[in-house]
């Protein structure tokens, strides 16, 4: 980056492109996801490693023989296997797969078959694994932008997408274009156009509540100016922008005065300070060790520095150790306090997103196979969301009108039973008052019999005759109804009808 | 040219700081995906004493497939061709992506120690090897010592 441009005038707008490398990050979208395959690791172990893309795991899943490899990976080589064998099989005829969803193949490390939709043939790695890897301490993606962050794994696109100073974002800064310059458009010439800058920069060269708003639609356009806007360096006039104003002024700016705390010497440019310090100390200039904390002492040789340090003359320099010590100690737990906020945050959003149920594994049950459902296309997808739909009607429709039905039917049953209990003990009832009845006849046909065989005892059977005047003293004695004297008159005729007379009773 | 995956460039890495024994596998520079490889011929077998040069290429969907291997050097064995195409199952059906250079590399120079003129690739080779088994070793070895003679 040449910093003196002497061909573009102030005003305008250079067109510093963002250094783009093989792996870092640019957040040009908000749905931009890092990819941590691209990640560069700054500790690792074979163990940890997959056989396939000889990295460390990334969303580790397990087969039914032991061995763990990334979900990508496994999943790849199926789909390689499962091609090739079912190329062999159908060998040229049209035959398509009807069940593509379905991945079979074989574990690259033994050959144990394999069969992607089987939950116990290819199922989530243990969650001590998952968390090993994410543990390993990787290197920020903007590495070779300069970023000199390191951290675990699962921190890194918490850092990336939110900390990271060298992520890539786009600058949306305002700029006023002269339509001047556009000679077609003559009508527009006194008019000043405005603009949106979409070129890509570094997050760190823009201003702290713009990286916040950065793609916010209703952001108000007023406020930012473009940082590729090329202005005059107010000490040395050479040509900047503010992308580059820092490094200008550090290392390149030659009015970019400060001041040598050895010999006070305040027309130092901040470009050779450090050299100039170098050659102060050199010189017999020396500082008290105390200096960090606050002791101004400057000396000229070294026998003055002893005179300094002895005799108490500087309390500063006993506190020295300690606070050294103390500082260490403050920036430890202050890491530590942001790791573990990170941490917390981290969980927290995967609870919100249903990401820690089924016993901690990365994702839900029934997401495992939806990787190899994507070969079947969206077909599947449709027929799904469909099912799904109907599922629910069916659902609403049993609550609606099928259940209160059911309910009705309950109430109105044991009504009907209550009405059979009753219906039924009547019947009892009834029972009962028969036979009663049928022993009352019973006795009386006994009696009949018994007068019958009396009367027709005496000499001189008659067959027929039975007169009027025989009925007198039975129906005296036994009161009869004349209705049953009526069927006595049969008897003597038949004994059948005495068995018919059994039998209806 | 798609950049190179980092399997590829950790393999490299590993087959040029930790050789394997007999073997040498360099990568060309124009063409990462090109190795000119050279394996030292078993000490038990008639290739004994020779160095064969060979090609390594590594193809696009590598490790998914298999890389492309072929002796450039002449050589006399039953499973490898007059083009020095080679007949071995981790080359074709039995790929795996658990398999690496150094492996494939290694089954090649085991394949030197062990020909199986049961399953051949040159015929009129593996006719001579099994009808003669003693003269067909003699073969080889001429043909070790006149083509594959260390550089």
């Amino acid at each position: 980056m040449s910093d003196v441009d002497g061909g573009v005038p102030v005003g305008s707008y250079s067109k510093i492109e963002l250094k783009n490398f093989s792996i870092a990050f640019n957040l040009e979208d908000q749905d931009d996801i890092p990819n941590i395959r691209n990640v560069k690791y700054k500790s690792s172990s074979d163990h940890l490693c997959c056989a396939i893309c000889q990295q460390p795991f990334i969303q580790p899943l397990t087969t039914v023989c032991g061995h763990t490899f990334c979900k990508e990976c496994i999943y790849e080589f199926l789909k390689v296997q499962h091609q090739r064998s079912s190329r062999s099989r159908t060998n040229g005829s049209d035959d398509e797969e009807e069940d593509s969803g379905r991945l079979i193949g074989s574990c690259p490390l033994d050959r144990t078959p394999l069969d992607s939709s089987k939950i116990n043939e290819l199922f989530p790695t243990p969650l001590i694994i998952s968390n090993l890897v994410d543990e390993l301490e990787v290197y920020c993606l903007n590495y070779e932008r300069g970023c000199e962050w390191t951290g675990c794994r699962w921190e890194l696109d918490h850092h990336v997408l939110s900390d990271c100073g060298y992520t890539g974002v786009a600058c949306h800064g305002y700029r006023t274009v002269d339509s001047v310059d556009k000679e077609e458009n003559e009508g527009e010439e006194t008019k000043k156009q405005t603009d949106i800058c979409k070129m890509l920069v570094e997050r760190r060269f823009l201003e702290e509540p713009r990286s916040k708003t950065v793609g916010d639609g209703d952001r108000d356009q007023e406020e930012y100016e473009c940082i590729h806007k090329v202005y005059e360096c107010t000490l040395c006039q050479a040509r900047i922008t503010k992308i580059e104003e820092g490094k200008h002024l550090q290392s390149s700016c030659p009015y970019n005065y400060t001041k040598c705390k050895l010999c006070f010497n305040d027309m130092i440019p901040m470009m050779n300070l450090a050299k100039h310090e170098e050659n102060c100390g050199k010189a017999g200039h020396l500082k008290c060790p105390a200096h960090e904390i606050g002791c101004d002492w400057v000396g000229n040789s070294d026998t003055s520095l002893e005179i300094h340090l002895q005799n108490n003359n500087c309390q500063l320099s006993k506190l020295l150790p300690y606070m050294k010590n103390l500082n260490n100690k403050i920036d430890d737990l202050s890491k530590e306090n942001s790791l573990l906020h990170r941490q917390i945050n981290k969980i927290l959003n995967s609870i919100i997103s249903g990401k820690v149920t089924n016993l901690g594994y990365h994702e839900p049950m029934e997401e495992i196979n939806r990787f190899s459902s994507e070969l079947s296309s969206i077909e599947n997808q449709d027929k799904l969301l469909f099912l799904n739909c109907e599922l629910n009607r069916l659902k609403f429709e049993l609550d609606d009108k099928i259940l209160p039905f059911v309910n009705r039917e309950t109430t109105a049953r044991s009504d009907r039973e209550s009405i059979l209990n009753g219906l039924v003990n009547d019947n009892f009832m009834m029972k009962d008052d028969l036979n009663l009845q049928r022993a009352l006849v019973n006795s009386l046909r006994k009696q009949l019999q018994f007068m019958l065989f009396k009367r027709n005892s005496p000499p001189g059977l008659q067959s027929g005759g039975l007169g009027g005047g025989m009925g007198g003293p039975i129906r005296s004695s036994v009161s009869f109804a004349e209705p049953e004297s009526v069927e006595f008159f049969d008897i003597p005729s038949s004994s059948n009808s005495e068995e018919k007379l059994n039998l209806k009773l | 040219m798609a950049a190179l995956p980092k399997r590829i460039i950790k393999e490299t890495e590993r087959l040029v700081s930790d050789p394997v024994p007999g073997i040498t596998a360099i990568p060309s520079e124009e063409n990462l995906r090109y190795f000119e490889v050279t394996i030292e011929g078993p000490s038990s077998s008639p290739y004994a004493e020779g160095e064969f040069k060979l090609e390594l290429y590594l193809p696009d969907d590598y490790p998914m497939c298999a890389p492309k291997v072929r002796f450039l050097t002449r050589i006399y064995h039953p499973n490898i061709d007059k083009l020095g195409r080679i007949c071995l199952d981790v080359l074709k059906d039995n790929w795996s992506p658990a398999l690496q250079i150094r492996t494939v590399l290694l089954s090649i120079q085991a394949l030197l120690g062990a020909p199986n003129p049961d399953d051949p690739l040159a015929n009129d080779v593996a006719e001579d090897w099994k009808k003669d088994e003693k003269r067909a070793i003699e073969v080889a070895r001429e043909w070790t010592a006149k083509y594959a003679v260390k550089s």
